[in-house]
């Protein structure tokens, strides 16, 4: 029987993980966090809400499937995933095909006083109220660029919160065209686009605009926001804050899988470089919940030898999609020279913007001012300085997750 | 459920994570910069490390990566 290890189980893993299973595959599926979903279905205090996730979670529990929650990878090779959980703090597992489905990470881009207390991601404002924060009353600004604002926004309200303005970066007529592009291929998403703004009747939607700076004393108080020519000041409790999505290829990248940028490359079987590894989802392009729906179901009957023809048309209408989405929310050059000399670049270790501004690339913003090797090893820093000064991706070493001596010496 | 933070008592909804719940109880700051500025969750899904505590006797646990449970005790850094 093919041993199909799965990493991640958002909806793409899922989809993977179900697919494998129907068709024979003995499947195991390993997600870092606590419970199932990744970030688009993470349930609601343990609850899963939306329809969709529902049936998808109702079919994965009809197989056989080994579900390991709060597993990191550490490292792999071509047979074999080095995990560690809270049971076992060091472990391996074998695989015959392995499915990475590791998802995306928000970007984020710096501004003045981005790392007072309160400020946090768009995504991330979303994980954190479902996972429990109490945002009833409070007023929140949702900012930067994406159709992840709409939802998120909405989404708050929902659970109580005052939505004080929502600052797109993108115009208002890339808008418009996008939603005329997708207005055939997917109607779906327009007609929930529309669910979000009557949901939202009354917030202020402004495109064309951005958050230019944070200030408070020791935690957010207010927010400046601009169009490049008038400006206008908002009080908040807190700040949503994302520029788009950007893959998490560590995992990818230490196993040797060629990349098309920042990118995974992959087949029309979804597989990678390496014949046994296959990818799906946000590491072969942004794209959203249908794609990696659909991704994890091709790369799941590939690796079973089973025909993928039937699915190549909504394949081919799904990455239209994502080259639409990455066309209507290109990042204006105004919203990356937001920091002053003084704003703190790596949030780890402190590193401000005028002492890694004029480096020629990373190397040297490593060696000069320890930006990019604090806890977080460069996740949020590098993904900047790619974004602001063309920086290469970052090396990966084992272990590609902090983990305590003792575990490794096991 | 009854959780500690730095030696007091909370109640936290079930099912949340333990950053979350950080915010919640209304700390204004879970760990200090390097250079003593207060910071709170960042990213919200295990990327940043900003939320970073000392959970049941485990320093540098990513709070937003870990649940809730009775009785747990949390340290902020």
């Amino acid at each position: 029987m093919n041993k199909t290890v799965i990493v991640g189980a958002g909806p793409g893993g899922i989809a993977a993980a179900v697919a494998a299973a129907e068709k024979g595959s003995q499947v195991t599926l390993i997600d870092e966090n606590p419970g199932l979903g990744g970030q688009v279905w993470r349930q609601n205090l343990g609850k899963v809400k939306d329809k969709n996730a529902k049936k998808w979670i109702d079919r994965l529990f009809k197989q056989n499937i080994k579900f390991l929650p709060s597993t990191r990878v550490l490292g792999s090779n071509s047979t074999s995933l080095d995990c560690s959980n809270p049971e076992h703090a060091h472990f391996n597992i074998d695989y015959d095909s392995l499915i990475l489905a590791t998802g995306a990470k928000e970007l984020f881009l710096p501004f003045p006083r981005w790392t007072l207390p309160n400020v946090i991601g768009c995504g991330g404002a979303q994980a954190l109220v479902k996972s429990g924060l109490d945002v009833r009353d409070k007023r929140i600004v949702v900012s930067g660029s994406g159709p992840l604002l709409l939802a998120v926004a909405y989404f708050l309200k929902k659970q109580g919160a005052v939505i004080a303005g929502i600052f797109e970066q993108a115009s208002s007529s890339s808008l418009n065209n996008f939603a005329r592009k997708i207005a055939f291929s997917h109607p779906g998403k327009i007609l929930q686009g529309i669910k979000y703004r009557l949901g939202l009747a009354g917030v202020s939607w402004k495109k064309g605009w951005w958050v230019k700076k944070a200030s408070g004393s020791e935690i957010l108080e207010s927010l400046t926001v601009t169009n490049g020519q008038k400006e206008q000041q908002i009080d908040c409790d807190y700040l949503a804050c994302g520029f788009g999505l950007v893959p998490n290829i560590e995992l990818p990248i230490m196993l040797g899988c060629q990349l098309d940028g920042e990118f995974v490359k992959v087949d029309e079987r979804q597989m990678t470089s390496k014949q046994n590894i296959y990818a799906i989802g946000e590491l072969t392009g942004i794209g959203g919940l249908d794609k990696a729906l659909l991704e994890g179901e091709i790369a799941a009957l590939a690796l079973n030898d089973i025909g993928i023809n039937h699915l190549m048309s909504r394949k081919d209408k799904e990455l239209k999609f994502t080259e639409d989405l990455k066309e209507a929310f290109q990042l204006r050059d105004e919203v990356k020279h937001l920091a002053i000399p003084d704003t703190i670049f790596c949030r780890c270790e402190d590193v401000l913007y005028k002492d890694i501004c004029d480096l020629p690339n990373q190397r040297d913003a490593k060696l000069k001012t320890r930006c990019g090797m604090g806890a977080c090893q460069g996740k949020i820093c590098s993904t900047m300085g790619r974004e602001l000064f063309g920086w290469e991706l970052n090396k990966v070493s084992y272990p590609i997750s902090s983990v305590t001596i003792d575990s490794l010496m096991e | 459920m009854l959780i500690k933070i730095d030696n007091q008592t909370y109640t936290v909804k079930e099912g949340s994570t333990v950053a979350a719940a950080l915010m919640s109880c209304g700390l204004q700051k879970i760990r200090s910069s390097i250079n003593g500025q207060a910071r709170l969750p960042f990213c919200g899904m295990g990327i940043c490390y900003e939320c970073r505590a000392n959970i049941n006797g485990v320093s540098y646990e990513r709070s937003c990566m870990v649940l809730c449970s009775e009785g747990m005790e949390i340290n902020t850094l």
